[in-house]
């Protein structure tokens, strides 16, 4: 396997620090907590370096980082925690037009979902159907069986759509 | 076996293109948190895991190291405090492996003495050049140990986690009482004892603090928590 040369990883991975915080939130990790996970995730990248193939997408790998990070995390959070108002509102700008506020409560409602579903599951649903990486890719970077990989994401879509839907109908229109 | 996946309803694609599109993070936590991650790859190598397996003249080395970071992780109230962030993997215990240099006392070659007749008085031998031997460098892997702890340190008490930051301080002055960043550990206990309503060992050691370290780039700091 080629290895990861340091300096472009060193000068290439600002790219991936929005998506790696929005990651690890998507992954449960309390408002408080996104940043130190992040670096966490960064970290153990750069520290890792060597098994990285550069011949294969970046995120998967970062993904698959963070998974483990957030796991071994005890202090994970759930439920409104996820949410950080505060960086929404900075996120969307002074201008809030009804389309940008519709996409806000629709993402809320989808964090919210998502902290309904059991680690495992989640990662599942946030890798493949969020972050749409290839499920065979997906199951590797989280170390397990790809009939298992199918199971937990499929458990955790019929979750995430119960709990999505009941979200929605009660949202203000 | 292959498997198929049902399709997304029309309604959960539009959910989840909504998050994809989530906009991205302010600039200034982007800012921040690259900062933090520029100082770690500056203080650490790469991939420090592709390497390991030391060699034996590291090894020794290497088990002291180790068991400075057992203790650091499972050893005491600090090294429990600080586990949760130590014990991620891969971080600590492989790079220990291959970071250690063992330190080479270096010393200065003399001329052996050429057998010469007997010396007609002393203030006629030759004299070796008056070349002191340098410091042996501190191995590596103890900077990045040492400059780890503080890190832990700053985190927690970045994080409001006075406690946290007070028992890495404990586990840095227990390990490298004198270290490089002997002055930046200070600056963090005194800052988390105020936090946790200890002013007057705050204050008494900001006073230590002053007299030891006046010229210190965490002086400012360590002023305005003391007030």
């Amino acid at each position: 396997m080629p290895s990861a040369d340091p300096h472009a990883f060193a000068s290439a991975y600002r790219e991936h620090l929005s998506w790696v915080l929005h990651t690890v939130r998507r992954l449960g990790v309390g408002a408080s907590e996104q940043e130190d996970v992040a670096h966490d995730v960064f970290s153990t990248a750069w520290r890792k370096l060597d098994t990285y193939s550069p011949e294969r997408p970046m995120r998967p790998w970062l993904f698959g980082i963070a998974f483990r990070i957030v796991s071994n995390r005890k202090s994970t959070r759930s439920g409104s925690e996820t949410l950080d108002p505060e960086l929404d509102a900075r996120a969307g700008g002074a201008a809030r037009p009804d389309e940008v506020l519709e996409g806000e409560v629709t993402r809320s409602h989808v964090l919210k979902a998502l902290d309904g579903l059991p680690l495992e599951q989640r990662a599942l649903f946030v890798g493949h159907d969020i972050e749409q990486t290839p499920i065979n890719e997906l199951a590797e970077q989280l170390a397990v069986p790809l009939n298992t990989a199918y199971s937990r994401l499929r458990l955790a879509r019929q979750k995430f759509q119960t709990t999505f839907q009941s979200l929605q109908a009660g949202a203000p229109s | 076996m292959t498997e198929e996946l049902e399709p997304l309803s029309d309604v959960l694609k539009q959910a989840l293109d909504a998050e994809r599109a989530r906009p991205p993070s302010p600039d200034d936590v982007l800012l921040r948190l690259s900062s933090r991650i520029d100082a770690t790859m500056a203080a650490v190598p790469a991939g420090v895991a592709a390497s390991a397996g030391a060699t034996a003249g590291a090894a020794g080395a290497a088990g002291k190291v180790g068991l400075l970071l057992a203790g650091l992780v499972v050893g005491g109230a600090g090294g429990a405090v600080l586990h949760a962030q130590l014990a991620e993997p891969v971080v600590v215990e492989r790079r220990v492996e291959v970071r250690v240099e063992v330190p080479v006392r270096v010393e200065v070659p003399v001329p052996a003495p050429t057998p010469e007749p007997p010396p007609v008085s002393v203030r006629e031998a030759p004299k070796a050049p008056a070349v002191k031997p340098p410091e042996p460098p501190r191995p590596r892997a103890q900077l990045e140990l040492e400059r780890l702890i503080v890190e832990q340190a700053s985190s927690a008490l970045a994080r409001g986690k006075a406690a946290e930051a007070l028992a890495a301080c404990e586990e840095h002055l227990r390990q490298f009482p004198d270290g490089q960043h002997a002055d930046e550990r200070e600056s963090i206990a005194i800052r988390a004892l105020v936090l946790v309503g200890k002013k007057p060992e705050a204050a008494a050691r900001a006073a230590a603090f002053k007299q030891r370290y006046p010229d210190s780039l965490f002086i400012d700091l360590v002023e305005g928590a003391a007030q």
